[in-house]
């Protein structure tokens, strides 16, 4: 590798401040007394200050409404879900005190349908459980699918 | 978390502009790159450097991108990216480089175009352009090089 290749190699690093002291001393020495290398170096110069005033792009207020949009059916989804079933409950809880106070009921029957509902709070319990138990352990949770 | 994704969505369009050379499949990719964001967003709020980790993403999603359509070019873009930097433009001599640049850029191997966008076009030190693509510090220095010579010796008359 003959002077200026060596220097050569390293203009890129000059130009932005990246090397180490020492190199950036020989380049400077370099520079000083060699008009081929000098005028690679004002190139990429150039080259650089040519990008730098390129125009930074924009979306249209449609594109950014879409890219910005991932937050916000997130976020209206998970309010979404707990919404739903906040509803829900309310509904159930007022059905169940409803059949619960109403006394022409048969007592027994009000039994029967009670054991139905905790067998099926039981088991949806326990399904919730496990759920819960394997998105816990799941490993790749974080990774994106 | 708002205001990361914010400037995410702003520098990421950007990126993926040049890089795509086409604005709707940009915001294809920065919607993609910011709903992993998104998803992450604990990961990413504790990342060292959360611009970077951003720019990982949206930088594999540009590649799937450039992969999946290989042959379509990049010039659409470059169409209108040209109409708004002449307007400021008084210098003709100026004109003419930057016109040249574009144009060559847009030809320029995606390997090397990234490199100049993630450093001249957006500043990214090479420390963290080596985080995003995770890459060795020296490598960025060399491939950028190679880069910005690659475009000298194609620029030649213009510069
Ligand atoms: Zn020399």
């Amino acid at each position: 590798m003959s002077a200026c290749e060596h220097i050569e190699a390293l203009l890129s690093g000059y130009l932005d401040g990246e090397l180490t002291q020492q190199d950036r001393q020989r380049v400077d020495v370099h520079l000083d007394d060699c008009a081929s290398c000098r005028q690679a170096f004002e190139q990429l110069q150039r080259i650089q200050s040519g990008l730098g005033s390129m125009p930074h792009p924009e979306p249209t207020e449609q594109q950014r409404s879409r890219m910005m949009g991932v937050m916000l059916t997130k976020t209206s989804r998970g309010v979404g879900w707990l919404l739903a079933i906040g509803g829900a409950a309310l509904l159930i809880g007022m059905g169940v005190y409803e059949f619960v106070t109403d006394e022409s009921i048969n007592l027994w029957v009000k039994i029967g349908n009670g054991a139905v509902a905790v067998a099926a709070l039981l088991i949806g319990g326990s399904v919730l459980v496990e759920r819960l138990r394997d998105r816990k352990t799941d490993r790749y949770k974080d990774v994106e699918r | 978390m708002t205001t990361l994704m914010e400037t995410f969505q702003r520098q990421g369009f950007v990126f993926a502009v040049y890089m795509l050379g086409n604005a709707d499949d940009a915001a294809d990719a920065v919607q993609d790159g910011l709903s992993a964001a998104w998803n992450h967003r604990d990961v990413v709020r504790s990342a060292h450097d959360p611009t970077a980790w951003f720019f990982r993403v949206l930088r594999n999603k540009c590649v799937d991108r450039l992969r999946e359509r290989s042959k379509r070019r990049t010039e659409e873009l470059f169409d209108a990216a040209d109409q708004r930097a002449s307007d400021g433009e008084s210098d003709a001599a100026r004109r003419e480089l930057a016109e040249a640049l574009r144009v060559e850029l847009s030809k320029l191997d995606p390997v090397h175009r990234e490199m100049l966008v993630l450093r001249d076009v957006q500043g990214m030190s090479y420390a963290q352009i080596a985080d995003v693509l995770s890459i060795p510090a020296g490598t960025v220095m060399s491939r950028l090089h190679r880069a910005r010579m690659t475009l000298r010796d194609r620029l030649k008359g213009a510069l």
